[in-house]
C-alpha cells in the first residue's frame, strides 16, 4: 500500500472518530434501529472515503457528509417501507438493554414532532437535534434560507401551542 | 414557564402552512429557549465500538490492488482440454481388442501375400493350380471368419 493510500486511510480514520457518533445519532433519530442506523452510517463513511480518493476538496466534505447521511436515511425508507413502525407502537419495539435510553429519546422526539408537517419537523430536527445552521439546512433541503427560518418559526409556534393545550 | 397569547392560538394553527404571513416577534421568542432546550438531545448517542474497525477494514479492502491478469479464460481453456481428453481417450478394453484385430488382419495379409507369391509348379496343369488355389482360398476364408468370430 503506497503512502498516498495510507494518508487517505488515516484521514478516513480521523473523520470516523470525529463524526461517527453524530452520524449515528442522525440516522438513529430517523430510523430507530441500531443495526440499520449503523449500516447507513457505514455506507456514508465509505462514500466519504471514495470521495477522498477522488481528491474531493476538504471544505466541501462537511456538507457532503450531511447531505449523504440525509439521502441515505431517505433511501432507507424507500427501500424498506414495510419496516416502519407506527409511533404509538414504537415504545413496544424490543431493543437491547444498552439502547433503551436512546430508544426512549427517539420516541420522545418523534412524539413531539409528530403533529408537525413533515417539512417543518425535519427542519426542527436538523436545527435543534442535529445542531445545523439555517444555511446548512437550506442547502440540504434545497430551499432559501428565509424559508427554512420561516418553517422553523411556524414549527416552534405550533409546538408551543400544542404544549399549552396539553398542559 | 410557557406563556403564550391564547388569542393568537387558532390564528397560528390556521397559518401553519402559509409561510408568507409574518408572526409577531415577541410571540415567537417567548419560551423559545425552553422549547429548543427540550428539543435538544437528552442523552449520549454512541455508535458501536466495531463500527470504526468495520469501516476501515472495508476501506482497506477497496484500495487493495486488484489482480490485473484475467485468469478465467485460461481456467476455461484448461477445462475444455481436460474434457476433450476424457471424451476422446478410448477405454482400456477397447485398446486391447483393437490391437488383437490389427494383429489378425496383419497375419492374414502376410499369409495371403505369401500364397499369392507361391511359385507355380511347371508340371502342374492350369486346372490343378486353380483347384489348389481355390481350396487354399476357402481355407483362408474360414480362418478369417474364425478370427472375426473371436473378435
Amino acid at each position: 500500500m503506497n503512502e498516498e493510500t495510507e494518508q487517505l486511510l488515516s484521514e478516513l480514520e480521523r473523520i470516523v472518530v470525529e463524526r461517527q457518533d453524530w452520524l449515528f445519532r442522525f440516522a438513529y433519530m430517523r430510523i430507530g434501529v441500531r443495526e440499520d442506523a449503523e449500516d447507513v452510517v457505514q455506507e456514508v463513511l465509505l462514500n466519504v472515503f471514495r470521495r477522498l480518493r477522488e481528491k474531493m476538496h476538504v471544505e466541501s466534505l462537511e456538507q457532503y457528509v450531511i447531505r449523504s447521511i440525509s439521502n441515505a436515511c431517505n433511501d432507507y425508507f424507500r427501500r424498506k417501507p414495510l419496516s416502519i413502525v407506527p409511533l404509538d407502537k414504537a415504545e413496544q419495539v424490543p431493543v437491547h438493554e444498552g439502547d433503551r435510553q436512546i430508544h426512549e429519546e427517539f420516541v420522545r422526539i418523534n412524539k413531539l414532532l409528530d403533529t408537525l408537517p413533515q417539512e417543518q419537523s425535519e427542519i426542527v430536527r436538523l436545527k435543534c437535534y442535529d445542531d445545523l445552521t439555517f444555511k446548512q439546512i437550506a442547502e440540504l433541503q434545497g430551499i432559501p434560507e428565509a424559508t427554512a427560518k420561516s418553517r422553523y418559526r411556524y414549527a416552534i409556534m405550533h409546538l408551543k401551542s400544542k404544549m399549552r393545550v396539553d398542559s | 414557564m410557557l406563556s403564550y397569547n391564547i388569542q393568537n392560538f387558532n390564528q397560528v394553527l390556521n397559518d401553519m402552512n402559509n409561510e408568507n404571513i409574518n408572526l409577531p416577534e415577541e410571540d415567537f421568542n417567548e419560551g423559545l429557549e425552553d422549547i429548543e432546550q427540550m428539543l435538544k438531545p437528552q442523552c449520549e448517542f454512541k455508535a458501536s465500538d466495531t463500527l470504526k474497525d468495520e469501516v476501515l477494514a472495508q476501506a482497506r479492502e477497496e484500495v487493495k490492488p486488484q489482480r490485473k491478469v484475467n485468469l478465467w479464460p485460461w481456467v476455461a481453456a484448461a477445462c475444455v482440454v481436460g474434457f476433450a481428453m476424457l471424451w476422446f481417450t478410448p477405454p482400456e478394453e477397447k485398446k486391447a481388442d483393437a490391437a488383437l484385430h490389427a494383429h489378425l488382419v496383419s497375419a492374414y495379409h502376410t499369409k495371403h501375400q505369401r500364397m499369392v507369391s507361391n511359385q507355380m509348379d511347371a508340371r502342374e496343369s492350369f486346372e490343378d493350380i486353380e483347384r489348389r488355389l481355390r481350396i487354399e482360398g476357402a481355407q483362408l476364408k474360414e480362418e478369417f471368419k474364425m478370427s472375426n468370430q473371436i473378435y
